[in-house]
């Protein structure tokens, strides 16, 4: 196929091999030099602003509940409405309770009662990785103890697995230094929310005091 | 006075050569810096095919809140600012759009159009762009797989409007640019395959009309 080409008031005609040098600029090894450079650049900046976004983002789901809790201790947040949503996209299908907990000063304790399916327990780490969690069954009251302990230190008993069958009284172990505990309660309805407000007070959550 | 003239014009020539290397470099620069930070930006801000799924309108973050989550999962809810479930054992979805791509607002009238999700628990609830609840003076803000009216075949419809609606309805008036989340806690079976295969379930979401 024959290609034309107006070049300088001169026609070239020809195949598109022939008439493709007076239709684009010369390429050259310079310029491909140029163009894998920057890419090679693009590359680096690429890598390096999406590692460091988690780290530079004061925005993260962490930080704010980082000023708003307590340490080790256990709140239970009001219902979830435009006045009283600490965080963006939080569901008000559900009552939370939270605690911050930090296992620098020794074990932190948690124990927490998951009457029914819908109800879940979840440890988030700073990063936002929920990296344990338990999911109530339909028909079961699952009773949890839990024991955070620094990740140093090496306890004796139960260590952390989402289906083990807790021994009764003995609290299972879980590593973490800092972080949220988020229990979420389902609200199935009006009529439901004094006996979910109940259950969300029963639960505990504080540094284990010193045996003896 | 020849020989000072022809120094000054070598001078100006040399200068010239590094003005361009530098301008140069410095366009290579800028350049490298303005595609690494936007094609970073465009991962995790929306997301693709090695992070997402998507079904019509709705996307997901296959990888949120999981202990290997990928970086761009990662820079995605750290920028976001929620917490979400881990993926494990639940599903995200958030809608922008309606089901014919255009961008969900206040200003239209929607109908969410649905069969039962088969899960321990789901829910679906309207924010604004930035992931707030939207305040209205009927205190409705989300419906749930306990809470939602059924029709007799056994799917539900949930209107989105300023306006009240009978049945299913949930207000937005005044809150602009919407974001739909539908969220879906089941231990045991989730929407999609981890192999690609297509979610289903998903409800429909359908424009009726706009101011």
């Amino acid at each position: 196929m024959a290609w034309e080409v107006w070049l300088r008031g001169e026609k070239v005609r020809g195949t598109f091999a022939r008439v493709l040098p007076y239709i684009v600029p010369r390429i050259t090894a310079e310029d491909i030099r140029l163009a894998a450079l920057t890419l090679v650049g693009a590359g680096i900046v690429h890598i390096c602003v999406t590692f460091a976004i988690p780290h530079l983002s004061g925005n993260s789901a962490f930080n704010a509940l980082d000023q708003a809790l307590p340490l080790n201790e256990l709140v239970v947040l009001p219902p979830i409405t435009p006045q009283s949503q600490p965080l963006p996209f939080m569901s008000p299908d559900a009552r939370y309770a939270m605690c911050r907990y930090d296992t620098s000063e020794g074990p932190v304790s948690i124990k927490v009662t998951l009457p029914d399916a819908g109800w879940l327990l979840t440890l988030y780490s700073p990063q936002g990785d929920n990296f344990y969690y338990v999911p109530g069954r339909s028909g079961r009251r699952n009773e949890l103890n839990l024991l955070l302990v620094p990740p140093s230190e090496q306890l004796a008993g139960p260590t952390v697995d989402v289906d083990t069958v807790q021994p009764a009284g003995a609290p299972l172990a879980v590593a973490t230094r800092r972080g949220v505990m988020v229990l979420k309660a389902p609200l199935a309805g009006l009529s439901y929310r004094g006996l979910v407000e109940t259950e969300l007070l029963r639960v505990s959550c504080g540094v284990r005091p010193p045996p003896g | 006075m020849w020989a000072s003239r022809l120094q000054l014009y070598r001078l100006g020539r040399m200068a010239k050569a590094v003005f361009a290397q530098v301008g140069q470099t410095a366009i290579l620069i800028v350049t490298a810096v303005l595609v690494g930070w936007l094609s970073a930006w465009y991962m995790f801000q929306t997301g693709s095919s090695l992070t997402t799924r998507t079904s019509g309108p709705w996307t997901s973050w296959v990888s949120a809140a999981r202990t290997e989550a990928d970086p761009y999962t990662r820079a995605h809810f750290a920028r976001s600012g929620s917490l979400p479930l881990s993926a494990d054992i639940s599903r995200i979805w958030l809608a922008r759009q309606d089901s014919e791509g255009q961008r969900l607002h206040s200003s239209c009238t929607y109908e969410i159009i649905g069969t039962p999700i088969e899960a321990d628990w789901w829910s679906i609830t309207p924010f604004d762009d930035k992931g707030r609840l939207i305040a209205n003076e009927a205190s409705r803000y989300s419906y749930t797989s306990e809470t939602v009216a059924l029709n007799a075949d056994g799917t539900f419809r949930i209107a989105l409007a300023r306006d009240a609606r009978p049945g299913n309805w949930l207000p937005t008036g005044g809150a602009g640019r919407l974001a739909l989340m539908l969220t879906i806690i089941d231990q045991n079976t989730l929407l999609h395959d981890e192999e690609g295969t297509e979610p289903t379930g998903v409800p429909e979401i359908k424009r009726i009309g706009c101011r």
